[in-house]
């Protein structure tokens, strides 16, 4: 066990290395320097000395070669130092400490919300299979695994505007908008949370629930169930028994593709919902190509997904020993 | 498992009395039965094979240009008639003329059908010019009316026609798809190929970058790799840099599976044989490894087709993909953005929308068929 | 049986073979153990018979195969050939050009009648692309050929047009032989060509492969953990335990009286001919050893029921027995082990 997470801790590191790789691409690729960039931002109204403009440039060592920027960058990365954000003037670390626990608070109960929905349809569908049930269950799987994260939360509001002639998104309806916090406020902003999660779980659930279903009829195939079967154990204990318990672990183990795709549905569904996570900040810092922003929300994003995955990793192996060290 | 229990999913042929074999089942012909049993696939390729000829002949099965607007500004669609408003059946389907009044709060436009007007529908009409493939001057439409305007999927605050813009829209979104998936292709065989070809520490290199890109939040890092897209460039220069910036993530599944299919593969048997009797390295490759990988890889290009084209939806939705004057279904949906648009206009959304699912549950559809029918051995 | 082959040729002499895998330093610093698969194995085949290896599955049998026709790359030691011309040559450290006029000689059956033929190549391409590659037929030559070859393994010679998935497993097999027998191969490495297959199958590809035998006078390598099989057809064997030779023997020999505890248990294992015999199968306890940490002393200690402490500490080496007979064991001469005929002697 300590060796296998020594071995992935290992593993971890390197992909963190290439992420921050291309993370520092993704600062690079605009065409001509940051500074420039920075400077066109400015030019409403403040006055940039020419100082100010080769201490910015000596600070990212602009003027060495391109490994040594990286270097410096990765390394005031680790040190907490993202850089500053052109567009706000204020530090990135700063801006991420605002924006980031929402986007974890969104995405971790809808992590949960996924798999906790997802493997109980999935058994049901595979114990049931070719019912009616299994079949309006596939079938809607297979539509909302068509329908992309941002379409469902503009369907939502339309409903919302349609049929209950309320406004949809934002992190705390109009009447609580600037209201002081109270038991009402959270209680709003937890219902627009819990909103948030259905939208952006529906594809996860959709595609997890295929898997567990598929995992499971592999697994009720084979002959020990028969045995049990034939031994004459009740259908439902003997289903939870052995086969639920083996097909869900290679299920839980799809969290390394489920976890950035959940990040992804968060950012683009929160920017239509309005719903201040890190997703509308990404997305106005791509669009005025403030790249040091973007780049830490990217590399922030993605460590944490990879944390995720490897501590998604341990538990599973933990909690079931078959699987190899 | 007993070498008898590997029974041919096809009936074994026939020889006949002079020894011929009548029908001879080739590996193809198997997949191909194994696809057809899947009625909801074959119906999908049937609809996007359908689909992409709209897009060649855009021209002829769009009724009106893109561009050209006409007075029924936000007009929702209009219904398709047979009765008319005295019960009368009518053999030629007919729509109805619109009557706009406005909403005395909002001000916004109010559509009512005005049963003076009765606009015949006719297949095969004269209508605004346009260029076939580009080239040929035409101005037949498949369907239209004579006088009047017809707009099946209503206007848009210019009062352009929506399903013109959304077959004109077709030819972006659904060539996006094919073209990146072919771009992945490339990228993924050769550097899949190159990683299982060298191994050692190259084809550990490639597997942590692969480990890398698809730990990455998928949207956030098309975000970042999009904003390198100088704003001033041409359309055409945007659209073929959202090609590279979308396959430059979706090569790592093919170059997966490629290198997977490709290991295994090396210890076959059979390969092992082709080496023992002297076969050459790349005759190995391309006499028996490709062509047994090959519809590994056709699966995994169908199923990253839906990805790739919510990929570009989702970018242009967000205004940092394809921008206007292109026409693509992501762009029409970035111009429904408004909370007012999602509102008071639902068709703007709904159409494109409705072309985006339902062109990505087909590929899946198909996708889900292919699977199958991969691997045409196992039962 | 057949008459020992003492004045037969040699056309093959495995000298001290060996094949590991892994054992490179990693980066930091940890030492992976080599797997030694085949671990210094030496015997010789002579020309015409039917040298039989057996062994547990993992005991590296198959391995030892593969280096032989060359599917592998041998780690060390030598593979001396000798062709027709009175030469002899190493086959262990030929470059693949060189190896090439040599190849069409060392031919290979294998187990798996499923993975063996390429499911998108007709019997044609299978059977034709090896003549094609060393330029013995062309064109029209190449069909009339494959047709002779799938007559003589006793299939139609129109079914090549077909592609495997038509043919059973018997079938398969019988064309897996054909591709063998295009290039006129002097030794074919036989690994377990029958024990995937119906026990009615089995007896008719053996015939098949006698009936080859003395036809083409080949020389067969056969690789079985079947002990009837190897009986039935084998000349001598060899018996390999963790990628070592055991035992090697004539066959008649070694059946009836084995020098090795190993092999003695390997045949206990063996249902006697009569059910109603009395057998007390020495059942092998424990594993198969570890090839990549291997036990101290004889590597078969752990399982052996005979052990005594030298067995322990002191790793036996290969020794002749008596003429033709070679054992790896410290207590040959004082064990009385039984045979095959024994346990059904016992019985009756």
């Amino acid at each position: 066990m300590l060796n296998y997470a020594i071995r992935r801790s290992g593993q971890m590191l390197v992909t963190v290395f290439v992420i921050s790789v291309i993370a520092f691409v993704v600062i690079q690729l605009p065409p001509g320097d940051f500074v420039n960039s920075y400077l066109a931002t400015l030019s409403g109204g403040n006055i940039v000395t020419q100082d100010a403009i080769i201490a910015l440039r000596s600070q990212f060592g602009l003027d060495e070669n391109i490994v040594v920027q990286y270097w410096r960058w990765f390394t005031n990365l680790l040190q907490g130092n993202m850089g500053i954000s052109f567009q706000y003037q204020r530090t990135v670390l700063d801006l991420l400490g605002e924006r980031l626990p929402l986007t974890l608070a969104i995405t971790i109960p809808t992590a949960i919300f996924v798999y906790l929905v997802a493997i109980p349809i999935g058994i049901y569908s595979a114990v049931r299979q070719y019912s009616p049930t299994d079949y309006l269950l596939s079938f809607v799987g297979f539509i909302f695994l068509a329908i992309p994260n941002f379409l469902i939360a503009i369907i939502a509001i339309y409903i919302g505007y349609r049929y209950f002639g309320g406004s949809v998104g934002g992190l705390f309806s109009p009447e609580y908008e600037l209201a002081p916090w109270s038991l009402g406020k959270v209680l709003n902003m937890l219902q627009n949370m819990s909103l948030a999660i259905l939208i952006i779980g529906t594809g996860g659930v959709a595609a997890t629930m295929r898997v567990m279903r598929g995992m499971l009829l592999d697994e009720l195939s084979q002959a020990y169930v028969e045995t049990a079967r034939a031994k004459g154990l009740s259908e439902w204990r003997l289903i939870m028994k052995y086969p639920v318990r083996v097909a869900v672990s290679p299920v839980l183990s799809t969290i390394g593709f489920v976890l950035p795709a959940l990040i992804s549905g968060t950012e683009i569904t929160a920017t239509v919902l309005n719903i201040p996570t890190t997703g509308p900040l990404l997305l106005n810092a791509v669009r005025s190509q403030d790249m040091f922003l973007a780049a830490s929300i990217i590399f922030v994003l993605s460590i944490l997904t990879v944390i995720g995955t490897f501590i998604s990793d341990l538990l599973l192996v933990w909690a079931d020993p078959r699987i190899k060290l | 498992m007993t070498a008898e229990a590997t029974t041919p999913v096809a009936p074994a042929p026939v020889a006949t009395s002079d020894g011929v074999a009548v029908r001879i089942i080739s590996p193809r012909r198997l997949m191909w039965w194994k696809f057809r049993k899947h009625k909801l696939a074959v119906a999908s390729a049937i609809f996007l094979i359908l689909a992409y000829l709209a897009t060649i002949f855009a021209g002829f099965v769009a009724p009106y240009d893109p561009a050209s607007r006409s007075r029924n500004l936000y007009a929702p669609p209009q219904g398709i008639n047979f009765v008319d408003e005295t019960g009368q059946f009518h053999l030629q389907p007919f729509v109805y003329g619109w009557k706009m009044t406005r909403d005395l709060k909002t001000l916004s436009p109010v559509y009512v059908a005005d049963t003076t007007q009765k606009f015949p529908l006719r297949l095969f009409v004269q209508g605004e010019p346009y260029k076939l493939f580009g080239l040929i001057d035409a101005d037949r439409h498949l369907f239209g009316v004579d006088e009047g305007y017809f707009h099946l999927a209503g206007t848009d605050h210019f009062g352009r026609d929506l399903f013109t813009r959304l077959v004109y829209g077709a030819q972006i979104s659904l060539s996006v798809g094919i073209i990146s998936v072919f771009l992945s292709l490339v990228l993924g065989l050769l550097i899949g190929g190159i990683s299982g070809l060298y191994g050692g520490w190259i084809d550990n290199f490639i597997q942590r970058l692969i480990e890398a890109i698809i730990a990455i939040p998928t949207i956030p890092l098309w975000l970042g790799l999009a904003a390198a897209v100088p704003r001033d460039w041409p359309p055409l220069y945007q659209y073929f840099a959202i090609l590279v910036v979308l396959s430059l993530i979706s090569w790592t599944s093919t170059a997966r599976v490629a290198r997977g299919r490709f290991l295994a593969l090396r210890e076959q048997d059979f390969v092992t044989a082709a080496r023992v009797y002297g076969a050459s390295q790349t005759r190995i490759i391309a006499k028996h490894l490709v062509p047994n990988l090959m519809s590994y890889v056709i699966v995994t290009l169908t199923l990253a087709i839906p990805g790739i084209i919510i990929g570009e939806t989702a970018l242009s939705f967000l205004g940092v993909g394809l921008k206007v004057p292109t026409v693509s279904w992501g762009v029409l949906l970035q111009e429904s953005q408004k909370v007012q648009i999602i509102q008071f206009y639902p068709w703007l959304w709904i159409g494109p929308a409705a072309c985006v699912v339902s062109v990505v549950l087909a590929f899946n559809f198909v996708g889900d068929g292919a699977r199958d029918a991969a691997d045409p051995f196992s039962r | 049986m057949q008459p020992p082959i003492a004045t037969a040729d040699p056309i093959l002499a495995i000298r001290d073979l060996k094949k590991h895998y892994g054992g490179k330093k990693h980066w930091t610093g940890a030492v992976s153990k080599a797997i030694r698969a085949v671990d210094g194995v030496t015997f010789t085949i002579y020309e015409g018979e039917t040298f039989g290896l057996v062994g547990e599955s993992g005991c590296g049998k198959t391995t030892l195969g593969r280096c032989i026709a060359r599917a592998l790359d041998p780690t060390d030691g030598e593979i001396i050939y000798s062709p027709e011309d009175g030469r002899d040559i190493d086959l262990a450290t030929l470059s693949p050009r060189q190896l090439k006029p040599y190849r069409q000689d060392v031919q290979m059956i294998f187990q798996d009648p499923i993975s063996s033929l390429n499911p998108r190549m007709t019997l044609l391409d299978i059977i034709g692309e090896p003549m094609v590659v060393n330029g013995l037929a062309r064109g029209k030559e190449v069909a009339r050929r494959v047709g002779e070859l799938l007559e003589r393994v006793g299939l139609r010679a129109e079914y090549m047009v077909r592609y495997p998935h038509a043919f059973s497993g018997g079938q398969r097999q019988r064309i897996g032989i054909a591709r063998a027998l295009a290039l006129n191969p002097r030794v074919i490495v036989c690994d377990e060509p029958v024990s995937a297959l119906d026990v009615s199958v089995q007896a008719q590809i053996l015939n098949l492969l006698q009936d080859l035998q003395a036809e083409k006078n080949l020389t067969y390598l056969f690789i079985a953990h079947d002990l009837g099989v190897v009986e039935y057809l084998c000349d001598r064997v060899a018996v390999m335990y963790v990628g070592q030779v055991v035992e090697l023997a004539e066959t008649s020999d070694l059946f009836a009286r084995p020098l090795h505890p190993y092999t003695e248990a390997l045949m206990s294992a063996v249902p006697p001919a009569n059910p109603r015999a009395a057998s007390q199968p020495r059942l092998l306890e424990g594993d198969l050893a570890n090839a990549a940490n291997l036990p101290p002393g004889c590597h078969f200690h752990p399982r052996c029921g005979y052990c005594v402490e030298r067995c322990r500490t002191e790793e036996p080496e290969l020794r002749e027995f008596s003429p033709g007979r070679f054992v790896r064991c410290h207590r040959a001469e004082e064990l009385r082990l039984d045979g095959v005929a024994e346990l059904a002697e016992a019985g009756a």
